[in-house]
């Protein structure tokens, strides 16, 4: 069993849903968005893993930014130019590691969307698939673009239900603790004490 | 503010999907009737198989109208052969494991050292994988050289250019971005990720794209060695220490009540009236060309009128905000002429773009890093999907989809291994390392592009 046979199973199942509806235009609608959804839960799979494993090395980094940038704003608001400056230099280096830190392990969220891409070349290159409704006619690109964007939304939305992906986004606060949340987080909104009377306006 | 911010990312989207859609129909329209015109062309010299993109069979015929292209043509492809790369007969074959193994090692470094990655993503494109090699033996001026080169370039641009969609869906989140700011970066961006594809795409041989990207990784070589010497090591020592003295002199505590982002001078309408022409100018540049004649002066107008009243705008005004209770201002011009420089680097060599922005506004404009790392995300967004769609929409450049899958895969794989070998490795060490890399790269492809009789070596 080398590797064609598993790439025909794959091909079996991928195809599948493209042949559930009668009309082959809505089908190959319908196929692409469910292409869409496995990309996304691949690639969700994959960073939540990688969160995991790459948990204290994120939060060294973050730590790192954050702190530096905090030093710096520290220093503006003191009046010293000279070390507001010199710190932001040290912030724009702890930055370069964690944005590429972050960035190679979003990587990791999106390496199915090109695979699928390439199956969806190998499969439909060259074929104009109608937009119901309207009347146009699209190559496979732009509209597994359209898909895969949408099953991301809706993916992104379901996983907050799924016990792996909340345990996941829980870590994922967790890796920005309190001192820092403060900085990576929008303002927190102001707790209305009832005891204290409201200006009006504010 | 973030609802404003909110409705910046949405037009955007919904600007990116309009463009997917109807460009694509639009390339897919053009790809089917040059298709039928080259396919006979193509066919009859027994050139392409059915698999052959249309964009290559079009290379391939219009290369048959020249005798001595032709010769090359006829002598570079086997028609007998398997279709390799872009569906060639003879091509070397797609690189998956050769594109898996070389992209662990740019995923490590970027993990590791925090830049240099896209360099090496491009070192692979052009030499490791033999497809430099494959198109410089159809020689210069050949119009699959050229196709070769710009598929180089956008792969480059996928795998670096992710970056930017990956960063700015995180700092919208974080709501740390600076709409003005954000505006006058979009308005270079997009102007030079539109202007430089339509200026050079299918014009530029890999011999050339060679030189000019041994040059930048040259001038990355000579920053990286300054950074090693005593002289470059003093400022950050500096730094440090004005960093610890001020730990010590001011009591952490409680940060000002007044942690968001409030704009104080500055206001939206010129910039997003600007902003607006430029992205109308390079959608029409995707979408419109080829409707009548003469349609392609429209976008390049728009585009150029959009950076002038930009500049025009902001060359008077002071853009100024509060940031933590602190006030921040800066003219507006430097970050459109910083945009658009950047994104036409970017977008000519396919590395950069994404991180450079940082370092630019922190020392030019002065701008505190966690702003800028925000706004500037959102802009290299704009600018990539702009460049990326103009390459392979509008000029229909092709790039084999799962070899950039595979790559990407491998990037992930070299970032989980990076944090776990980086503490065994001192950060002088590396850096040392990756000054001889790029010295040795920078000085390599500058002579094999502009010098190669003075170059002894492979």
């Amino acid at each position: 069993m080398g590797i064609d046979f598993w790439l025909n199973i794959g091909d079996l199942i991928l195809i599948a849903p493209y042949r559930w509806l009668a009309n082959p235009a809505w089908g190959w609608w319908l196929g692409t968005f469910i292409l869409g959804l496995w990309c996304s839960l691949l690639g969700e799979l994959t960073m939540a893993v990688a969160m995991w494993l790459n948990r204290e090395p994120i939060r060294q980094v973050l730590s790192d930014t954050a702190r530096r940038h905090n030093q710096s704003m520290r220093a503006l608001k003191a009046g010293d130019g000279q070390a507001y400056k010199g710190i932001n230099k040290l912030a724009n280096e702890a930055f370069g590691k964690a944005f590429f830190l972050q960035l190679a392990m979003g990587m990791g969220s999106l390496w199915p969307a090109f695979l699928a891409a390439a199956w969806l070349q190998a499969r439909f290159a060259g074929l104009e698939i109608p937009l119901p409704l309207v009347g146009w006619q699209v190559g496979y690109i732009p509209g597994f673009l359209v898909m895969y964007l949408l099953s991301r939304v809706i993916f992104s939305r379901l996983k907050r239900r799924i016990p792996f992906f909340k345990r996941t986004l829980a870590l994922a606060r967790s890796l920005a603790p309190e001192e820092r949340l403060e900085l990576l987080g929008p303002p927190p909104k102001k707790k209305e004490d009832p005891d204290i009377p409201v200006a009006p306006g504010s | 503010m973030r609802k404003r911010i909110g409705i910046v990312f949405a037009v955007v989207l919904a600007a990116t999907v309009v463009l997917a859609l109807a460009g694509g129909a639009w390339a897919q329209a053009g790809g089917s009737a040059a298709q039928t015109v080259t396919a006979a062309v193509s066919s009859a010299a027994g050139l392409t198989t059915p698999e052959t993109p249309a964009k290559v069979k079009a290379a391939i015929a219009k290369s048959l109208t020249d005798p001595a292209q032709a010769k090359k043509t006829a002598a570079v492809i086997d028609p007998k052969k398997k279709p390799g790369f872009l569906g060639i007969p003879g091509a070397p074959p797609i690189p998956y494991i050769w594109g898996l193994l070389w992209a662990i090692w740019v995923g490590w470094i970027f993990s590791t050292v925090g830049a240099f990655g896209g360099i090496m993503a491009g070192v692979g494109h052009i030499t490791i994988f033999g497809l430099g090699d494959y198109a410089k033996s159809f020689g210069k001026g050949h119009p699959v050289n050229s196709l070769f080169t710009d598929s180089i370039r956008v792969s480059n641009q996928w795998l670096v250019g992710l970056s930017a969609l990956i960063s700015s869906f995180n700092y919208y989140r974080l709501g740390r971005l600076v709409l003005p700011l954000g505006l006058c970066l979009a308005i270079g961006s997009v102007a030079g990720s539109y202007l430089i594809p339509e200026l050079t795409a299918g014009k530029i041989n890999l011999k050339s794209y060679i030189g000019y990207f041994g040059l930048c990784v040259l001038l990355l070589g000579f920053i990286l060695l300054y950074e090693t010497t005593p002289r470059g090591q003093r400022s950050k020592k500096k730094a440090k220490a004005a960093a610890q003295a001020f730990e010590k002199q001011v009591a952490e505590g409680s940060a000002s009540a007044d942690k968001g982002v409030k704009i104080l001078e500055g206001g939206l309408g010129g910039t997003a009236l600007a902003f607006g022409l430029v992205l109308l100018g390079a959608l029409w540049g995707n979408l419109g060309k080829g409707l009548f004649a003469g349609a392609h002066y429209i976008s390049w107008g728009l585009v150029i009128a959009g950076v002038v009243i930009g500049l025009a705008i902001t060359a008077t005004k002071t853009i100024r905000f509060s940031f933590y209770g602190v006030e921040f201002s800066f003219k507006g011009y430097i970050p459109i002429f910083g945009g658009i420089l950047i994104a036409a680097l970017a977008s000519f060599l396919g590395v950069g773009g994404g991180f450079l922005f940082v370092p630019f506004l922190t020392s030019v404009a002065g701008l505190p890093m966690f702003l800028v790392a925000g706004t500037s995300a959102l802009a290299v967004l704009v600018g990539m999907i702009i460049s990326i769609s103009t390459y392979m929409v509008a000029k229909g450049v092709v790039v084999e989809w799962g070899f950039i899958g595979m790559e990407l895969i491998g990037i992930f794989i070299g970032s989980m291994i990076g944090p776990r070998t980086s503490k065994y490795i001192p950060d002088k060490w590396l850096k040392i390392l990756f000054v001889i890399l790029a010295f040795f790269v920078g000085v390599r492809y500058t002579m094999k592009g502009f010098a190669p009789q003075y170059w002894p070596l492979p």
